[in-house]
């Protein structure tokens, strides 16, 4: 079957495809709340190909696929595999409503979804999209989700019922009065799949529904999810990058790549073989890893989530006897490990959770580990020097909200710091003023040793490159290369912003890349280098920048062409033009997959490690947060709450609950190991797989 | 210092370019600084409140807005100040924020005071007679032989009609629900449609200015110098001017591409969320009239029966040219 509608297609009035009722006159109206029809039909995707109108690639290509009611479906793969255009052609807003051309068959029980106007398609599979800003069209919580049961003219009183069951399957009744321009991220994302809900859908489509959430809002999100499922019997089809949070959720996993169903298997089986995963570019979740990492112990199915894990690590005895304790005295080379218990190294350097000495400089290094390891001590050892920017007891009121409430923070030369918190705790704002977003009301911010003036902020740009969470707003020109030579074009023309000449913007690709390997290394490398060397300098080329950014070959492209997370590598790759010294990235790995997160935080790793860079990343991703940062600085209510590495901190349960966080799943893991262990919790905890691994493994020999 | 000011030729010069240029340049960066986009998005954000206004009929709301708007063009000025000091009563029962109640007096009397100072220069009594400040040959190239009284009369007359319909419509605004006000138009007759698009407008303003300021943050985080100089630094103000004109077109391109993307979605959140479906919508909450409605359309038939009569025999109405 073929279907090409570019421009959508209206079905006159009474002439509805078969075994299809007019929208207003659905049974399922005339039932009370609480009683509605649960999902009865499969979701059946058979051999279906979609390539958008104008492309010679298809986006979709013989894609395979059924989800039963009752049924929630993880679908990843790596950027641009084809996810969000599944959502789309799943939701029937493709080929109506997005140009292109679609080969094979969505069917509902019968029903082909692909042939029905979205209207209809709508009250069948339920799509939420990525931005619940964009999906709330009014300004009360009531109004938005009795949006769509109004245009099916429902009588009023089951208007009020679909309103009052949306609400209470997403846990968001407290919400219903309240102003959509007051809602948190969660709360957003919660009322705009409350929205699709009151349609009354057998399948809910979600499109990275949990990119811009904290780890808790994210998982009120999920847990919903499975209300929903469990109670509804409804269809999900949930759309992630951030597997790791997703899975012990999902009842099935199917990764997508380059267009093409490679692996569809129950989530307990997804794993068993990692070749799939890692030919897509995919992480394995790092309980998975663990599972992997130690046959002799996961011998049955493997664990889906940090739960499944300690447990089956508990119920070992080799575990259970001593190697629960990783970390412990007798494997810590730095010998600071208490007595017993299994507490770890770092008890003598705790965390600074004072705020008024959170300023002070965190513990120089992190715990002793087993193998003698010391995950952070390594990264931790570069700070410590000069400040690279102070935070001075900072106060700061907006449109008469205390946003900031005397925060205090030191930031070292060569660090990388993470700034943690629930969303609007405070971390933005705290950053932006760095670079002279706002001033603040009480306190002072210094940058480089210098006094921050409110509105500098270009001036600002040259020692500060801020990454903002929505990269796309830092793109303005026609193609890739054009972005990255943007700063350095007005940079040189001078504070007036004159455009370059003719001849100069014509000029050749390999030349405008020089002009920003010449900015960055001039600042950090090659100062004394005539400029004409620097392009040879091997440090930068235009090749390596645009492979590392994952955009090799595309210089000559539009951005708006380019998917998300390729947008936002190319955002902090124009940045980096500035040669700034200190770098505030606002969500780095937001809307990539692990691959490409990976290789782009890695490549930020080796960035500052080689140039003395210095880093304060605001993120959600406690992976992240682990893996590359050397202090973490974790907010709430304005403040800074504690200081330290991150082995510390995620050992810190107290700062994590009272800031909303979640610590990574190997932190939690170990947390978890301790307390089986009837240990006291230890002051740091291990971060990595392979820490992890290597601090478990010994104590497995007797057994 | 009077006489070199008044009585010479330089100084009637010095005073002459004051007036007609610190109002044009001086006006825009107070009202940016003091307002900025920020300033009027929440300027037009409605304000969750339970009071009689709220509670209002909604089709009441926009037919009062629509009349008084009318009569602010029919009635004569003193009249139409007596509706405009009307108009503010209802303000005090709002009892809007100081913060919000800022930005409203600076909203007002921002372009009051554009308005006066344009009318009593360019505004030329018919006579020729009634200048307060005649300029000297120097400022001739601006077009105006000095500062009138009788314009700036007519001036304060326009300011009174524009405030009226100004604040009569940030009131309606500010006092309803964008969903009682699609309600409201669908009830009057006008096509879903409208209802949408407008309550789109109002949802999206907000969303859009907001969108700027972050996009003007991003370009200057790209390192484009946007700051302000100094008042005082008079030399780096057309390069200040300059860099602003030629961000226009920089920052247009994502703030386009990122709207367009943004209704792309929209509209296919509505189509999937059914709207169009019908021609007309069922709604959840229905107004039902109070004794406070009956009362308000009282007094809006009186409003309306008075401008009639104040028009059809000339009395406080508006002469023709006046």
């Amino acid at each position: 079957m073929t279907v090409q509608r570019p421009g959508g297609q209206q079905f006159p009035a009474g002439q509805l495809p078969a075994g299809q009722l007019p929208a207003g006159q659905l049974p399922a109206g005339q039932l009370p709340a609480g009683q509605l029809p649960a999902g009865q039909r499969r979701l059946v995707v058979t051999d279906l190909s979609f390539r958008y109108a104008g492309q010679s690639r298809n986006a979709l290509s013989h894609v395979n696929l059924t989800v039963a009611p009752g049924e929630m479906v993880l679908v990843t793969g790596p950027s641009g595999c084809g996810k969000s255009t599944l959502s789309l052609v799943l939701a029937g807003l493709a080929p109506s409503r997005v140009a292109g051309r679609l080969a094979g068959s969505v069917l509902l029980g019968e029903e082909n979804i692909s042939s029905l106007e979205p209207a209809q398609a709508g009250q069948r599979v339920g799509l939420v999209f990525q931005n619940p800003n964009l999906q709330l069209f009014h300004q009360m919580v009531e109004a938005e989700i009795a949006f769509g049961p109004e245009n099916l003219r429902l009588p009023r009183q089951i208007i009020s019922e679909r309103v009052d069951a949306s609400l209470r399957r997403t846990g968001a009744t407290a919400l219903r009065k309240a102003a959509t321009f007051t809602l948190s991220g969660g709360e957003k994302q919660r009322v705009a799949i409350a929205a699709t809900l009151a349609m009354e859908p057998e399948v809910l489509v979600l499109d990275e529904p949990l990119s811009d959430l904290d780890p808790v809002g994210a998982q009120d999100v999920l847990r919903s999810l499975e209300a929903l499922r469990d109670e509804r019997r409804l269809a999900i089809v949930l759309i992630e990058h951030r597997v790791d949070e997703v899975l012990e959720h999902v009842d099935r996993v199917v990764l997508l790549d380059d267009g093409r169903v490679v692996l569809d298997r129950p989530a307990a089986d997804a794993f068993a073989d990692a070749g799939p995963w890692l030919a897509a570019g995919v992480a394995l979740p790092e309980v998975i890893q663990v599972a992997r990492g130690l046959p002799e112990i996961f011998t049955g199915a493997l664990p889906l989530s940090v739960t499944q894990a300690a447990a089956v690590l508990a119920a070992s005895p080799g575990v259970v006897a001593g190697a629960a304790r990783p970390g412990a005295p007798e494997h810590s080379t730095a010998g600071h490990g208490a007595a017993g218990g299994g507490r770890m190294a770092a008890e003598s350097a705790p965390v600074t959770g004072d705020p008024a000495q959170a300023e002070e400089p965190g513990p120089p290094d992190g715990p002793a580990l087993a193998g003698g390891q010391t995950p952070g001590g390594e990264r931790a050892s570069r700070a410590g020097e000069a400040a690279a920017g102070v935070w001075a007891g900072v106060s700061l009121s907006l449109g008469g909200r205390q946003v900031l409430d005397g925060a205090s923070l030191v930031l070292h030369q060569g660090e990388w710091l993470a700034l943690i918190g629930a969303n609007g705790s405070g971390k933005t704002t705290l950053a932006g003023l760095a670079v002279g977003f706002e001033a603040p009301d009480r306190g002072s911010v210094e940058i480089g040793g210098a006094a921050v003036r409110k509105g500098s902020v270009a001036a600002q740009a040259e020692r500060v490159g801020f990454l903002l969470q929505a990269a796309d707003e830092m793109l303005f020109c026609n193609s890739v290369d054009d972005e990255l030579t943007f700063g350095p074009r007005y940079r040189r023309a001078g504070v007036s912003g004159a455009e370059p000449a003719a001849a100069g913007r014509r000029s050749a690709k390999r030349t405008r890349l020089r002009i920003m390997i010449g900015s960055i290394s001039q600042a950090h490398v090659l100062k004394d280098r005539p400029n004409d060397e620097i392009g040879h300098s091997g440090e930068l080329s235009q090749d390596e920048l645009l492979a590392v950014l994952g955009l090799q070959g595309l210089g000559a492209r539009s951005p708006w062409q380019l998917s998300q997370g390729q947008r936002q590598r190319l955002a902090l790759g124009a940045l980096l033009a500035g040669a700034p010294d200190l770098l505030i990235l606002d969500e780095p790995t937001t809307g990539q997959d692990t691959g490409h997160a990976r290789a782009f935080m890695t490549w930020l790793e080796q960035l500052r490690e080689r140039h003395g860079l210095t880093y304060l990343m605001i993120t959600h991703d406690m992976r992240a947060v682990a893996r590359y940062a050397s202090r973490v600085a974790v907010m709430a209510g304005g403040r800074i709450l504690a200081t330290g590495t991150p082995a510390e901190i995620f050992a810190r349960t107290d700062v994590l609950t009272e800031s909303g966080i979640i610590a990574p799943p190997i932190a939690r893991l170990h947390l978890r190991l301790a307390a089986s262990a009837g240990a006291p919790p230890p002051a740091a905890v291990h971060l990595d797989v392979q820490s992890f691994l290597d601090a478990v493994r010994p104590r497995l020999a007797p057994v | 210092m009077a006489h070199f000011l008044t009585g010479t030729l330089l100084g009637r010069s010095i005073v002459a370019y004051v007036i007609v240029f610190v109002v044009p340049l001086v006006l825009p960066v107070v009202f940016i600084k003091l307002i900025g986009l920020g300033g009027i998005r929440d300027l037009l954000a409605y304000e969750p409140k339970d009071t009689v206004l709220h509670r209002l009929d909604p089709r009441l709301k926009l037919i009062y807005l629509g009349v008084v708007g009318i009569l602010s063009v029919l009635l004569g000025w003193q009249p139409m100040l007596i509706l405009f000091a009307l108009t503010i009563i209802p303000w005090a029962l709002l009892r809007p924020s100081w913060q919000r109640t800022r930005l409203l007096l600076i909203f007002f009397v921002a372009p009051s005071v554009a308005m006066f100072w344009s009318q009593g220069l360019y505004n030329l009594p018919p006579n020729g007679q009634g200048y307060l400040i005649h300029f000297p040959w120097t400022v001739a190239w601006v077009g105006t032989p000095g500062l009138a009284k009788y314009g700036m009369i007519y001036g304060l007359e326009q300011i009174g009609r524009v405030l009226l319909a100004v604040s009569t419509s940030l009131l309606v605004l500010l006092t309803t629900d964008v969903t009682d006000m699609t309600w409201a138009l669908e009830h009057l007759g006008l096509p879903p449609r409208v209802g949408f698009a407008f309550n789109a407008a109002l949802r999206f303003l907000p969303e859009m200015l907001s969108r700027t300021t972050l996009v003007l943050r991003a370009v200057e985080l790209r390192g484009y110098d946007l700051s302000r100089p100094r008042w005082y630094q008079v030399g780096d103000w057309p390069d200040y001017v300059r860099r602003v004109t030629r961000c226009v077109p920089i920052v247009t391109v994502p703030l386009l591409i990122g709207s367009l993307r943004g209704t792309t979605t929209m509209a296919m959140v509505a189509d999937a969320r059914a709207f169009g479906l019908h021609k007309r919508r069922t709604y959840l909450r229905e107004h039902r009239q109070t004794r406070a409605d009956i009362a308000a359309w009282a007094l809006m038939a009186l409003l309306l029966i008075g401008a009639a009569a104040a028009v059809r025999w000339h009395f406080w109405a508006r002469p023709y040219g006046g």
